[in-house]
Formats: C-alpha cells, structure tokens, sequence
C-alpha cells in the first residue's frame, strides 16, 4: 500500500483505461453535453464529484454490508437505488445551502444520477480491486476512491477535448450530410483509434 | 438593408504572416525537402518503394479527385475537369501522400497501401472540409489505420540482421545495451543496413530536409525542436538513473520514425497550435506520450499514435481562455513544474519495469 499504487491507479484509470474511448461508458454525456466547451467542464465537474461520492458510498456498502450477509448478487440494483437516491439528496442539500454552486453544478447533477460511468466505475472497483484487497477495507477504499478520481478527470479531459474540437466544426465548411453528429461520431472513433496507442503502458 | 452590413470573412488555417508567405510555397518546400529522403528509399529498396510511393500519393489524389466531381454532381453543376477545390494545385494531397507513403513499412501489401490512403484522405480531411479545416492528420491518421487494421500484414525486409527493427529489439527488452551490436549508432545516423520503414531510416537526410525547411521558414522550428528535445531529456534520465550511458538517449532520438515524424508530420501548420507557448506545450506532450508509448507501451513505435493524440488536444491548446503570444514569468514556472513532474513519472515507471 504505498503512494505509487493510488499515483498508477489515477493515471490508468485517466488515460489507458480511459473510460469513454477505451471503455465507451458515458457516451449519452459524452455526445450530449459536448456542444459548448463551458457546459463540458460544468459536466465533467459534476461527474467527478459524483464519481467520488458514490464508489467511496457503494464500495463501504459492499465491503460491510454486501458481503458480510452473503448476498452479493443484489448489487447492481442495491448499487442504482443508492447512487440514485444519493444523488439527489445531495443536489437538494446543494440547491438549498449554495446557490452559486447549484447554477454551476446543480443542473448537471439530474443527468448523471442514471449514468453507466457512474455504475461502471463502482462496479469495477469490486470486480477488480475488491477482490485483492478482502478484509482490507481502508485500502481498497482508497483505491477505490482514486480510480474514480482518475477516472472523472479522464473523462473531463476528453470530453473538454471533443466540446472544443466541436466548437471548432461548428465553424467548418463540414457537408450537409455529415454536419453536427455524424461528423462527431466520425472524431469520436477517430479518437479512440488514436488512443489505442496507449494501450498496454500500465 | 443585408447588403449594407460588413461581412465577416473566415480564413481558414495555416494562418500565415510572414512576407511571401503561402500555402502553396510551404508544401512545395516540403515536398523539395521530402526528396533525398525519397531518393535514399528508392534507392535502398528499387521497386518495392517506387510502387508504395506511387500508389500513396496516386491514391490520395484520385479519393480527393471522385469527391469532389461527386460533391460538383450533388450540386447540379456541370463537369468540369478541374476544381479549384483540389489541393493537388497546392503540393497539400501531394505531400500528405508522399509522408503517408514514406512512414509504410517496404513490405505492405499494395492493396493495403491504397486502403489507407483512402481513408486518411475521406476520414482525415474530406468530410471536415477539405484543405484547412481538418482535425487530424491525414497522413498519421491513414498510418495509424492501417497499422492497427492490417498490423502483420506489414513486415518489415529481413535482409539486414534479427529480422526486426531497431525498436522492436528494444520493446523485447528495454535497457539492453546488446542492440549496439545489431544497430550501430553510425548505421543509425545515415540509414544504410538497418531495417525499417521506407522514409524513416537515414537520420542525416531527414537532418537536411530541416534544415532546408527551416531556412525557407517554411516550418515551425519550436515543435520539432522540443519534441526530440523531451525525448532525448527523458532518454537522458532514464540512463542515468540506470547507468546506461551516452548510447541510450542518442539511439531514441535516431531510431524509428522520430526526426520523420517530429520534422514532417508534427509540424503541419493546420493540426498544430497557433500560440508560441502552445506549440512548445505540443511538442512537448509528444515527446512524453513517444518515449512512454516506447518504453512502457506495447507497440514498438509511438510517433503516429502521439501525432494523432495530440492531434485531438490542438483545439484545447488554442482554446480562447489560456491562449497567449506572450510567454510569461509565471507560464515559465508552470513548464519547469510540468517537466519536473513528468521526469519523476519516468523514474517511477521505470524502477517498475525493471
């Protein structure tokens, strides 16, 4: 348990396993929100914060309670029913205590209670990193909660990249047949393909 | 009432501003500066590179060629036979094919030489828009297409030794010093009995070709110079953290397709940053994602997968809230942070491979 291991589980969970080019989780945010580059980073904020507080929330859930009275296997619905129900108490807490960060954050949080990224994320951590670390709850939570710290920045930096790219083609003499998604679609893949470059460096 | 309003005219990059300056000149310089590279790999492989660099650039014009008479067909126009649409009055298509072509391995099939042309042309700049507006590289992206599409069909001659390229003996096992036996650093520098693709192989014409292009300014001198600038930093370090030797940074910096790519791919004017600080922060996150994808990766090579990367990041670079001409005090502070946190990266991922 040092140091390098959260430093390597940030970094692969960002940029190898990146979770929208590699793992093609949160696309519907991905394609949906990348219109403008200021609605991207209020979006990518608001899945990093999300991000944090469910899988520090679903993997305690699992570790102690899942687990321990044997029933595992209810944990996708046990998993939707507390990141959704979570989310939206904390998008009331946020509305009633900070007005300025529920117009910055607030009107993401709704989009994202359903999201596959969100549910992915906490099902990767017990998948993969529960199972090394049984009995080690400090641990495993604190790998759990920097993967999806890596995991939310990865996903910030490229849809920031896309909305921008996007920004950009707005302005293009694109064809009429390929204008607005199509040509989207067309530097999504383009982009995954680029990244298959880093495949194998962790 | 419309008519009176002033019209905004939208340029498309390169955005150029030095006297005499045009796009036409710049892709003619680089295609003048392409040709000892060009003719080394006729020579090194007669026919086999004749036949690749005929169809890439053959194949590209004629992909630009159809879409266009197509686009010209949709909207009721008569046929012409020229376009003013077609790059090819430019030396742009030209010298994209002829880059394509010279990254190809002297092996590739033909068919598969034409399928890549093809696409990079269609899916790296037809469908933005043609000349100036593209996102990606033609030529990386045609290159990178195939290479994960068709990989063993691309073998390299295996005339030479081993039978594999410099950096695939160097993927095998990362800090050995018994390459040098196989590769020697002078066979490295003028490209003659080593292995590897066409155009990549003979440092010192790739050399001159710089030079030529950056006595013409017909290219930007930044990129170039921090990319092999942060490969041979981060090669340093890694030898001396494991007592490699002067070898090590010198054979990253002339193996594979670095000075090509660094000196003809990176460079093009329309899929690189517009700001000073932009262009040496481009040049730089290549090198790192080059040496990574390297040293740690699972291909041999990264210079077209950390072109078509970074391709994607060019927009963010010039995003309107960071972009600056000036290079400030504090800019400068960030960098040294920036450098010195990737060197640490390097260390760490390297005492883990061993």
């Amino acid at each position: 348990m040092s140091f390098t291991l959260f430093a390597t589980a940030i970094i692969s969970a960002m940029l190898i396993n990146n979770v929208i080019l590699m793992q093609f989780l949160g696309i519907c945010p991905f394609l949906g929100v990348s219109k403008k580059s200021s609605a991207a980073i209020g979006m990518s904020a608001a899945v990093l914060f999300v991000m944090i507080i469910s899988s520090a929330i679903t993997y305690t859930l699992y570790d102690l309670v899942l687990y321990k009275y044997g029933i595992p296997y209810i944990s996708t619905i046990a998993f939707i029913l507390v990141i959704a129900s979570l989310v939206q108490f904390v998008e009331m807490f946020i509305k009633k205590t900070s007005k300025s960060l529920y117009k910055s954050l607030g009107i993401y949080l709704p989009l994202i209670t359903t999201n596959c990224a969100i549910l992915g994320v906490s099902e990767g951590n017990i998948t993969n990193i529960w199972v090394n670390h049984i009995g080690d709850y400090w641990g495993g939570l604190l790998i759990a909660l920097s993967t999806a710290v890596g995991t939310g920045l990865g996903f910030g930096l490229i849809i920031f990249a896309f909305s921008s790219i996007r920004e950009k083609l707005e302005a293009s003499d694109v064809p009429a047949a390929w204008k607005g998604v199509p040509i989207s679609l067309v530097v999504a893949g383009i982009m995954s393909l680029a990244f298959l470059g880093l495949a194998g460096i962790i | 009432m419309e008519n009176t309003l002033p019209k905004i005219v939208r340029k498309t990059s390169p955005y150029l501003r030095r006297p005499k300056a045009s796009v036409t000149r710049m892709m003619r310089d680089v295609t003048i500066a392409l040709l000892p590279v060009t003719a080394f790999a006729i020579w090194k492989f007669g026919m086999a590179a004749v036949v690749i660099i005929v169809l890439g650039i053959l194949s590209m014009a004629v992909t630009e060629y159809i879409y266009y008479q197509i686009v010209d067909k949709l909207n009721d126009e008569k046929f012409k036979f020229k376009n003013k649409s077609y790059t090819l009055y430019n030396f742009s298509v030209v010298t994209s094919g002829l880059i394509y072509s010279l990254t190809l391995p002297d092996n590739t099939p033909w068919f598969v030489v034409i399928i890549g042309a093809a696409f990079g042309v269609f899916f790296g700049k037809l469908i933005f828009g043609g000349m100036g507006q593209n996102v990606f590289n033609p030529a990386a992206l045609g290159r990178v297409f195939i290479f994960v599409s068709f990989g063993t069909m691309m073998s390299y001659d295996i005339d030479a030794v081993a039978g594999a390229t410099a950096l695939t003996v160097l993927n095998d096992d990362v800090f050995n010093i018994a390459v040098l036996d196989n590769f020697s650093l002078i066979n490295l520098f003028t490209g003659i009995g080593i292995p590897g693709s066409i155009g990549e192989m003979s440092a010192i014409l790739i050399l001159l070709g710089g030079v030529y292009l950056a006595f013409r300014t017909s290219f930007e001198v930044r990129i170039p110079l921090a990319y092999i600038g942060t490969v041979a930093l981060l090669a340093s370090v890694v030898a001396i953290y494991k007592g490699l030797g002067v070898w090590y940074p010198v054979f990253h910096v002339l193996s594979g397709g670095l000075l090509f790519g660094a000196i003809f791919m990176a460079t093009d004017p329309i899929t690189s940053p517009i700001t000073k600080g932009g262009r040496i922060y481009f040049g730089f996150a290549l090198g790192v994602l080059t040496f990574f994808i390297r040293v740690f990766g699972a291909y041999p090579e990264g210079v077209v997968f950390s072109i078509l990367i970074m391709n994607m990041f060019v927009t963010s670079f010039d995003y309107y809230k960071w972009t600056n001409q000036q290079i400030t005090k504090r800019q400068k502070i960030i960098f040294t942070t920036v450098v010195l946190v990737t060197i640490v990266i390097t260390i760490v991922g390297v005492s883990y491979v061993g």
